[in-house]
């Protein structure tokens, strides 16, 4: 069950990366632009499983 | 400055911080500290060869084994069950690298949880290796955490249930190899680790297993030997000739998963088998110290400990200028395990363990950089774990 619950997080985590890059190449706003920066790196770091 | 550039140089931010501090943690979980086998080893095998639930899973360890020409009793020395408690894990390597034995078995695990050793306390600030000085050079150890990582084991439970007893124990335990014994073979990846252990006991029929910690000088089990009723009295006549300050702390019966509590019990573990789990003191650990550098970890001199102490809130003698360093902290749990065998061998005759070690007074002496090998040497045969 954890295996399935471990790789259902991950599929969830690239899919929010995935519409957060979306959003951060459409925004003309630059603060939401770094905001979107700031959410992505903890994810990136756990969809390669630095940590 | 055009929206487009600000958001390139957001976006090389984003890489350079993942690089950076991403690339260093994927470092230290694949570095592979080196061992250099001792004229004592006789074979070096994996844990998984006594339980292959655990093949090719982080929790999967290298164990090495001394054995002598004449039968006699087994010892499983441990380190690493808590991997942000080195000596344990370097008191290891020193027996692994110095230790003969004639008669009986030596059996020896530096990381029993090997995945707690490739990460580090999340919002610990512990540094992510430590060097050990050696006649050749430093050699270089993973700083690891008190637990399996994330990484390899999640989610966690909402309440951690111990195996076979179904006693509650909070989620993070399901984590901790040492709330864990004696494993379940079909529970999670710490539970497995645990019952392949259970298994080499078993299998290789081993009469001693030590397990090495340190532990804060702010709590009250540190500076000491725990052991069950059954372990009493060895335990007690080793401490004897002991050269140093320790205590015995007798192993609680209500608390379960304990290495101490659950090795040797009759109706979870192997009724054959004498448990002991060391406490060396280590400033490194406690709350109120300055900053957790590999210098503190490794001299562990601390003046606002020190100021602890002279208000009388240590558990153990702490002199702020000599420290406790890791020579030291090493030194003590090797001796210890020395006497604990010896003690064994005088005991029970029929099951002696007979060896040739450094002692306490030589690794004082010498300092720990006597005793590592020369990885570079002409025929040296290195492991890498």
């Amino acid at each position: 069950m954890a295996t399935v619950i471990n790789a259902i997080y991950h599929i969830m985590a690239a899919a929010i990366v995935l519409l957060i890059i979306n959003n951060f190449l459409k925004t003309k706003k630059m603060q939401d632009a770094a905001m979107y920066v700031v959410i992505m790196i903890p994810l990136i770091d756990r969809i390669l499983r630095f940590k | 400055m055009k929206n487009s550039t600000v958001k390139m140089i957001l976006a090389l931010v984003a890489i350079a911080v993942i690089a950076v501090g991403g690339g260093s943690l994927y470092a230290q979980r694949n570095y592979k500290e080196t061992v250099v086998l001792g004229p004592g080893v006789t074979r070096v095998t994996m844990l998984s060869e006594y339980f292959d639930g655990i093949k090719g899973t982080a929790a999967d360890t290298k164990v090495f084994i001394l054995e002598g020409q004449e039968p006699g009793g087994g010892v499983l020395m441990f380190g690493g069950a808590h991997a942000c408690e080195p000596s344990g894990i370097v008191a290891a390597v020193v027996a692994i690298e110095s230790m003969e034995v004639t008669k009986g078995k030596v059996v020896v695990i530096p990381h029993i949880n090997r995945s707690a050793s490739t990460t580090t306390q999340a919002s610990g600030g512990f540094p992510l290796y430590y060097n050990i000085e050696t006649n050749y050079g430093l050699r270089k150890f993973r700083m690891g955490d008190r637990n399996t990582s994330a990484v390899d084991q999640w989610p966690d439970p909402e309440i951690q249930f111990h195996y076979p007893t179904g006693q509650s124990q909070s989620y993070v335990e399901a984590r901790n190899i040492n709330r864990c014994f004696p494993g379940n073979p079909n529970g999670n990846l710490t539970e497995k680790a645990t019952y392949a252990v259970m298994q080499l006991v078993e299998k290789e029929e081993l009469d001693i297993v030590i397990d090495m910690h340190e532990a804060e000088l702010f709590y009250p089990v540190t500076n000491c030997i725990v052991a069950p009723d059954k372990s009493m009295n060895i335990a007690s006549f080793a401490l004897l000739s002991a050269p140093f300050e320790i205590v015995t702390f007798r192993s609680p019966q209500l608390a379960r998963g304990f290495s101490h509590r659950e090795i040797g019990d009759p109706a979870t573990g192997d009724p054959d088998a004498y448990p002991f789990l060391f406490e060396a003191p280590e400033p490194f650990l406690d709350q109120p110290t300055g900053p957790k550098t590999e210098k503190l970890l490794l001299d562990g001199k601390d003046e606002f400990l020190g100021k602890l102490g002279d208000l009388g809130l240590l558990f153990c003698p702490y002199d702020p200028e000599e420290g406790k360093s890791i020579d030291l902290r090493v030194g003590r749990h090797f001796t210890t395990a020395t006497l604990i065998i010896e003690e064994w061998s005088y005991t029970y005759e029929d099951k002696q363990i007979l060896f040739s070690a450094p002692t306490f007074e030589e690794i004082m002496a010498n300092g720990l950089k006597e005793y590592f090998l020369d990885p570079a040497a002409e025929g040296a045969q290195i492991e890498e774990m």
